[in-house]
């Protein structure tokens, strides 16, 4: 296959969230010296499309998923290569479900999302304490940190977060989400929040200013 | 016991079959082999070594133990089939049974409550719990009452909350209170309380407890901290526990419900042989929220017609079982 076959093959294949098929594809392509700068930057458009398209109710959610994970393998590939630098994500997010609640199917939903749109994510998985999102937040020089919680007992860790981010004078969004946040919540830690995935994105993209 | 229908199937309640004889036992049977071949995975250690002294293979790096067959049916058959949910008064006493007779009680733990005096919403607190015990008091036809809303004035001040609750719904309503988002650490306060209330009489806080409690498990197949607490010390104190598993089919369950109800099964019980190991014949309810998610929105819609299938099948479940069953509804 010529290497503009196999790029497009690679986009169908994510579209597809055909991971096995795209990994096949993504070796022959990176064997023949394939631009993979170029094939993620088409990769991206194409995952802010699929996004848009579930926004609209247009696919299901397991399709976005899949995507990402085909996606992913881009990004993953490009990490491995020496020497190669990464286009610049749309911001860095460190995202967590706090101590005491390991409720985390919402809060990797929205990593995925935010993956998916160019965010560059990490996620710190379930019942994380608090220093250690601070201290995250702080290494990963993070634009956004944010916090997930689901049962009316575990929100007030969310309070405690952003307490230890302000400490320590960490510059950036705090974002909240999860069933047991309300915006007043929100509005009395001083917090910003998503309402679902698709809202945490957006406004993920207007305080990056994108 | 005298038959009052001798050769019937018997039932005292209403019918929805919602499967064979044999898709039940289908159900059940693969239950099993999930239990004994897949586990359950449990963070807690103590929990842990309780399974492992009654037998089960507990794979202690990865928190995983299985449950054999043996184990799961002779705890199933040691969970009675029937006590009483009490009030504080008698005649508010609720007999929680297995079979096919129905009582309602209030749910929820909503964060907001509707202001009708201001036409507006706003965040509950604990006044509204007070309120909503003495309206559930006045329904006849409400038999268990459970939080409605949560005191979220408390939990903001980090006040122990689920104390308070459970205070203030006693002092609210003389209906059997069932706490929804009990906290492990605070079993123990919730019965030192039930000892006050009867004047030190700690046998009758054990005969006649004012107090049941929920616990999840989180799907799919995992018991936490919390809820391995709320079960033992549940257990331990004979109050009432409701091991409530709400997996959501296509997200956190297998995308078929039948498939779903597996997984379901496999975690409730795994929490009722827990109870067991830890006192046999300690009251237990077969819980179920389970539901399914709907992967256009990605939320859960706990109200969806697949709720209502799952909560018919779970009910047929608990009677298999012939365990008292407490179901989700509309």
């Amino acid at each position: 296959m010529a290497l503009e076959e196999l790029e497009e093959g690679i986009l169908k294949t994510i579209e597809q969230g055909d991971a096995e098929e795209c990994k096949r594809l993504l070796e022959q392509f990176l064997k023949k010296g394939g631009d993979l700068l170029a094939l993620i930057s088409r990769g991206t458009k194409l995952m802010q499309e699929l996004g848009q398209k579930f926004e609209k109710g247009e696919i299901y959610l397991p399709d976005v998923m899949m995507a990402a994970e085909a996606f992913s393998l881009l990004t993953e590939a490009l990490k491995s290569q020496k020497g190669a630098k990464a286009p610049k994500a749309l911001g860095k997010v460190v995202l967590a479900t706090v101590q005491g609640d390991v409720h985390d199917l919402g809060k990797n939903i929205v990593a995925t999302m935010l993956a998916a749109e160019g965010f560059d994510v990490v996620n710190l998985g379930r019942d994380v304490p608090a220093d250690t999102i601070v201290e995250a937040a702080v290494r990963e020089k993070a634009d956004i940190v944010g916090t997930s919680a689901l049962m009316t007992t575990t929100v007030i860790e969310q309070k405690k977060v952003k307490e230890k981010l302000d400490k320590v004078r960490w510059k950036g969004y705090y974002f909240i989400g999860g069933g047991a946040t309300s915006d007043e919540w929100a509005n009395e830690i001083g917090a910003i929040r998503g309402e679902d995935a698709i809202d945490a994105v957006k406004k993920a993209k207007k305080v990056m200013g994108v | 016991m005298r038959k009052i229908v001798a050769g019937f199937d018997r039932l005292d309640g209403l019918r929805l079959d919602i499967f064979t004889k044999d898709e039940i036992k289908e159900i059940d049977f693969a239950t099993m082999d999930v239990l004994s071949t897949v586990g359950v995975y449990v963070s807690d250690a103590k929990a842990r070594e309780v399974y492992k002294n009654a037998g089960c293979e507990v794979d202690e790096k990865n928190k995983v133990v299985k449950i054999p067959e043996y184990l799961v049916r002779d705890c199933i058959n040691k969970c009675p089939s029937k006590y009483v949910l009490a009030g504080r008064e008698k005649k508010n006493d609720f007999v929680m049974k297995a079979g096919a007779e129905v009582g309602v009680t209030t749910f929820g733990t909503g964060l907001y409550i509707h202001d009708y005096e201001n036409n507006s919403i706003k965040e509950s607190t604990i006044k509204d719990v007070a309120d909503s015990a003495r309206v559930a008091d006045w329904c006849e036809h409400v038999d268990v009452f459970s939080l409605t809303v949560a005191a979220r004035d408390l939990i903001k001040e980090e006040r122990p909350a689920d104390l308070y609750e459970t205070l203030t719904s006693w002092e609210n309503t003389t209906k059997h209170f069932h706490h929804i988002d009990p906290v492990g650490e605070n079993m123990e306060n919730y019965f030192k309380m039930m000892v006050a209330y009867y004047g030190g009489d700690e046998e009758m806080a054990r005969k006649r407890p004012i107090i049941s409690a929920l616990l999840c498990p989180t799907s799919p197949l995992q018991l936490h901290d919390n809820a391995c607490q709320v079960i033992m010390k549940g257990a331990e104190y004979e109050i009432p526990v409701n091991v409530l598993s709400m997996a959501m089919s296509g997200a956190t369950g297998p995308v078929t419900l039948a498939g779903t109800l597996v997984t379901h099964n496999t975690e409730v019980l795994a929490g009722i042989v827990l109870a067991q190991l830890v006192n046999p014949g300690a009251p237990v309810m077969y819980g179920s929220s389970t539901t399914m998610f709907d992967l256009r929105t990605a939320t859960a819609p706990v109200g969806a017609p697949e709720l209502g299938l799952i909560s018919a099948a779970v009910a047929k479940l608990g009677q298999y079982y012939k365990l008292p069953t407490y179901v989700a509804g509309v």
